[in-house]
């Protein structure tokens, strides 16, 4: 099944969580692609994506937060990501991503580091 | 024997995204009929949806009444999933693989596919159609760990 999930929410602090579930693939990463235009759009810099319910992720999907992360650390921001299962961490690990992107265990922490400055 | 083959099967679907789904579906099917590390597994239904993703929208410019034959056959030594289109031929082999350092430094969009396909196999070889009505064939090949 071609099913993927995306969803936005505000945390207290103001940060954006992306919820992203399902299988993202050069199908379905426009839909994501959208949702964090949109955010941006919205001046929302701080942003956390929640992989929990994400069950894969192929280089389309990757390429996505790609396009992204420049324009939002230039603008004092940062995309971190979240909960991600082993088997998507795995091939974010494939490539090296995790020496662009912060990736935490959870949501909350993932949020908690925005305060923390990290 | 090494070449007594254990599983085959085959799909044709048509060069569009959405199909991307039903070819995953079917080499993630194919794969439950053989004794493969569950890494293994992931790593080459994501190789087959790079490979299908470079196709549909390189090879084939999203024209999706083109076809696309995915093709599984496993051994006692290998699996091999071989992708024949009717494209203007691309060869992933001769196409860049980015240099991450690089790449980080200045992200983009796309180049990670191939990247991400010579990573989880142990070959990837492409046959360009040479003759009428033939097909260009990239085969992908995972050797077996017994």
């Amino acid at each position: 099944m071609t099913e993927f999930k995306t969803s936005t929410s505000k945390s207290p602090d103001g940060v954006c969580v992306i919820s992203i579930g399902g299988y993202l693939d050069a199908h379905t990463a426009s839909d994501l692609e959208r949702n964090m235009q949109q955010a941006i759009d919205e001046n929302c810099t701080k942003i956390v994506v929640d992989f929990a319910t994400l069950e894969y992720i192929s280089s389309a999907g990757l390429g996505v937060f790609m396009v992204f992360i420049e324009p939002v650390r230039l603008a004092g921001g940062d995309i971190k990501l979240a909960a991600m299962t082993e088997k998507v961490f795995s091939v974010f690990d494939l490539l090296g991503f995790p020496a662009l992107f912060t990736i935490y265990k959870s949501v909350p922490q993932a949020i908690e580091s925005f305060s923390l400055g990290g | 024997m090494s070449n007594v083959i254990h599983h085959t099967d085959s799909i044709t679907v048509k060069a569009a995204t959405a199909k991307l789904s039903a070819i995953r579906n079917f080499i993630s099917n194919a794969l439950q009929q053989i004794k493969l590390d569950p890494e293994e597994r992931n790593g080459i239904v994501l190789a087959v949806d790079e490979a299908c993703t470079n196709l549909i929208v390189h090879g084939y410019s999203l024209d999706s009444t083109k076809d696309i034959v995915v093709d599984f056959v496993a051994d006692m030594e290998n699996i091999y999933v071989t992708i024949s289109d009717s494209s203007a031929a691309f060869d992933p082999a001769q196409a860049d693989s980015p240099d991450m350092t690089a790449y980080f430094q200045h992200p983009r969009r796309g180049g990670l596919g191939i990247l991400l396909m010579n990573k989880v196999m142990d070959e990837v070889r492409y046959l360009r159609a040479t003759a009428p009505g033939t097909k260009n064939q990239l085969i992908l090949c995972k050797h077996r760990v017994h």
